[in-house]
């Protein structure tokens, strides 16, 4: 066992669509990344927009605590009021959704909704 | 360790709890140990534990295990939750459910941690429920007149249901709860019409019908579960619990001729029940953060409309100056007026209403019925009284929230119905949150040490022997990530419902304290839900549903698994498969069921399979698949699924180091999330005849 730090990359890429804000994830979601993805989303969701997309197509890897992000975001959209739509992701990161059921849960769509 | 801190956190827990040195002198007791022995905390002070609670058959057995303890040897009560007789102070024996620990003192030794709970009642019913089901046998096999006055004399209500779904029978106990004075009335009336005053509604809140009566079911043709159900009579509002049991008579070719159901009371159980999860779900809200006034809110919506019509926590400080923390009231247009009530001349605070009795003597106030002339008497002027009246309090009580001796708020509880006044069992329950009201506050203004209370937990929530299974073999790993004083949020537990083995394994997101609190609630929720009812997708349901209840987000994943001989039952939560070791390789099975606590589009399919002697079955959490390796690889089920087919042979503890040894050969870079497995393998010889062995499992376990 090698005692190296490995960096595990996460990517957050914010585009300003007119419909609200869109981030691209790309690289791993767990527990060393998942607070960066918080910040994020609370930077875009700061000026109250409509709606708010979050593009899975290109993450790689998510563990339980990158899912536990995304169920306190839909809990969120549900509260504030804004619109949440995650575009679903590839397998092995969509695993984690269909091992717990949370892809009947969450709102799910195959493409970034048109701007 | 310092031990102040962890009995504080232990006393969260509402069992008995002993404290001792090595030798077994008493340290601590805590008030649970003094009504569950009979003695007081000051007599049992000093003594030897033995001599207090063991009888003297046994004395020899344990001062041994002890010594084997002293000197270093294993002993089987260490870490093993065992059922044991113990001894009141009034010479009575009694079953009690009991699990020691051994924490390492700095000034060397150890200390021994002893939580016990009282059994008898758990013991008593499941006798009950043998002799009753013996005299039923007897009952059948003699003639009609005699199974009628066996039948009607006993006190659980039984009725007999015909091929057509009418009742054809009720004994005196049942025909008294259906407002009936014979059978022939009975026979007559509807079906229908019977269930016309009640609404019944399941465990989950869903309402029922009688379609869903396990009697309505067997004679269906299905094989129903034992069905737990609140009765609501219309008529009065009166609240009953009861478990349906229902047992298919066939005729002379085998066919369903009618349908037995023994309804089985449960009231009194099920508001333990509650009350034991309530306080369970406090318990864990409290020590989970250290902002004291926002946990005593939360505290007080919990209780709210469960409890109480209202619940409201003030606190008071050196001065005795009143503070207002919390309140919460089942009707929002009610709220405002308790609000203004409270907010209504804090500081003077009448000696003869309820706090201020409370305050002047120390003692819980219970007032079973609030008459109009306590109002006048207590009001401090007309506006007040106004007030008071508008509340429309029926019944209430107040009791002291203490640290050592000073009172440090009061904890009221107040019913706006006629029909829940409260009573000495409310009292007692009130007094036990307000005293994990009061810890809470006192750990969070005393002690802002997380890493020392996350040790704490970390003890109690990872027992790290294994209890002795007959007829299986047993291994099991745990490996946290991270630092020592982080509380990890995976978890394994195994415990005994009943003659049926229930195993569970989870990961509980996130780590520390917040994630130690939810654990406990879990297995917590688990062992409570596993006596009425120990099928897996049920304990799934009943953890969802007490997460959910939790303010914020607590998810976990859950896997359980029920063993009954050489039958098994298992049931997922968001948690990865369980593995099985056939002779053709390993393979998961069963199928995805619903993350805990997360959702309210919910299903736990259970899978169903018996075990041949030999074969073995792995559980695992997600660390060990998505244990990272060079170039950003994981681990993987693909990997672990070679290695066990390849390990089928191997036994549970080989099993166990071959995965150690794969993972740490594969693992590039710091563990990053915990790991934990299990592994069960059924005894006996593989190639004996499996259906043979099968039948005489199935009749050991039944």
């Amino acid at each position: 066992m090698h005692s190296v730090a490995v960096a595990r990359p996460l990517e957050i890429e914010r585009h300003d669509d007119a419909a609200g804000p869109r981030l691209v994830l790309r690289g791993e979601l767990d527990i060393a990344t998942a607070p960066r993805l918080q910040e994020a989303v609370d930077a875009a969701l700061a000026a109250g927009p409509q709606m708010l997309v979050v593009d899975l197509r290109e993450l790689a890897f998510l563990d339980s605590s990158g899912l536990r992000q995304f169920i306190v975001l839909a809990g969120r959209a549900e509260q504030e009021g804004f619109r949440l739509a995650l575009v679903r992701p590839a397998p092995p990161a969509l695993a984690v959704f269909q091992i717990t059921r949370a892809e009947e849960n969450l709102p799910f769509v195959e493409e970034p909704p048109s701007s | 360790m310092d031990l102040g801190h962890a009995r504080k956190i232990l006393n969260v827990a509402h069992s008995a709890f002993i404290s001792m040195d090595g030798e077994g002198r008493v340290t601590y007791w805590n008030i649970r140990a003094e009504e569950t022995f009979g003695r007081r905390r000051e007599e049992a002070l000093g003594q030897n534990v033995i001599d207090l609670i063991v009888p003297e058959r046994f004395r020899e057995a344990v001062r041994e295990g002890f010594r084997r303890f002293e000197a270093g040897l294993p002993t089987r009560l260490l870490d093993n939750r065992s059922e044991q007789l113990a001894l009141r102070a009034d010479g009575s024996e009694f079953p009690i459910e009991l699990i020691v620990s051994a924490v390492p003192e700095q000034a060397g030794g150890h200390s021994l941690h002893a939580f016990i709970t009282d059994i008898s009642e758990r013991a008593e019913r499941e006798a009950e429920r043998q002799r009753l089901l013996d005299d039923l046998e007897r009952a059948l096999a003699g003639s009609e007149e005699r199974l009628r006055t066996i039948v009607d004399s006993l006190a659980e209500a039984i009725t007999i249901r015909g091929r057509d779904n009418r009742l054809i029978y009720a004994n005196r106990a049942a025909l008294e709860s259906l407002g009936m004075d014979s059978v022939e009335q009975l026979a007559a009336a509807d079906p229908e019409a019977l269930m016309g005053p009640y609404t019944t509604v399941g465990e989950d809140g869903r309402e029922l019908s009688m379609e869903d009566l396990p009697s309505v079911r067997l004679l269906r043709g299905e094989s129903p579960e034992p069905l737990l159900m609140k009765s609501t009579d219309t008529r009065d509002g009166a609240e009953r619990w009861v478990l349906l049991k229902a047992a298919a008579v066939r005729d002379a070719r085998g066919e369903i001729d009618a349908a037995v159901t023994i309804i089985e009371d449960v009231t009194d159980a099920k508001r333990m029940q509650l009350r034991s999860e309530f306080l369970a779900q406090a318990g864990a809200t409290l020590v989970s953060s250290l902002d004291y006034q926002q946990t005593l809110r939360n505290v007080a919506g919990l209780a709210v409309p469960q409890l109480a019509d209202w619940c409201a926590v003030d606190l008071f400080d050196e001065d005795g100056v009143r503070e207002p923390v919390a309140i919460a009231h089942v009707d929002p247009e009610q709220l405002e007026i308790a609000t203004r009530l409270r907010a209504y001349q804090p500081e003077r605070v009448h000696p003869e209403s309820g706090i201020g009795t409370m305050l002047r003597t120390g003692e819980p106030v219970l007032m079973p019925e609030i008459p109009d002339e306590l109002l006048e008497r207590t009001a401090v002027d007309e506006e007040h009284l106004r007030l008071l009246r508008a509340a429309r309090m029926r019944s209430a009580l107040v009791v002291p929230m203490s640290v050592r001796g000073r009172t440090i708020g009061a904890l009221t509880m107040v019913s706006s119905r006629a029909r829940r006044t409260f009573g000495d069992a409310d009292l007692d329950f009130a007094v036990q949150l307000a005293e994990r009201a009061a810890l809470a506050v006192e750990n969070a203004r005393l002690y802002g040490e997380r890493s020392e209370i996350a040790r704490t937990l970390q003890n109690s929530l990872l027992p790290e022997a294994l209890p002795e299974m007959p007829g299986w073999e047993v291994a099991a790993l745990y490996r946290p990530a991270g630092h020592e004083s982080e509380v990890g949020g995976d978890f394994y537990d195994f415990w005994d419902a009943g003659g049926d083995w229930l195993m569970m394994i989870g990961d509980v997101t996130g780590k520390g304290v917040h994630a130690a609190a939810v654990t406990s609630l879990v297995r917590h929720t688990a062992w409570v839900a596993s006596e009425f009812d120990p099928r897996p997708a049920h304990l799934l349901e009943r953890i969802n549903a007490a997460l959910r209840r939790r303010p914020g987000v607590s998810v976990c994943t859950a896997l359980c698994l029920r063993l009954s001989g050489s039958h098994a039952t298992v049931a997922s939560g968001g948690h990865p498969l369980l593995w099985r070791l056939g002779p053709d390789g390993a393979r998961e099975v069963g199928s995805h069921g619903t993350l805990l606590g997360a959702f309210s589009k919910v299903q736990w399919p259970e899978e169903s399979f018996e075990l041949e002697p030999g074969e073995t079955l792995v559980a695992i959490t997600d660390g060990v698949t998505d244990t990272l390796g060079s170039e950003d690889e994981r681990f993987g089920s693909g990997r672990l699924g070679e290695l066990l087919g390849d390990a089928r042979r191997d036994s549970p503890a080989a099993i166990r180091e071959r995965l150690i040894a794969a993972l740490e050969q594969f693992q590039v870079g710091a563990q990053a999330d915990d790991t934990a497995m299990v592994v069960l393998r059924r005894g006996g010889e593989p190639g004996v005849s499996g259906e043979l062995q099968a039948l005489a499992g199935r009749g050991a376990g039944a």
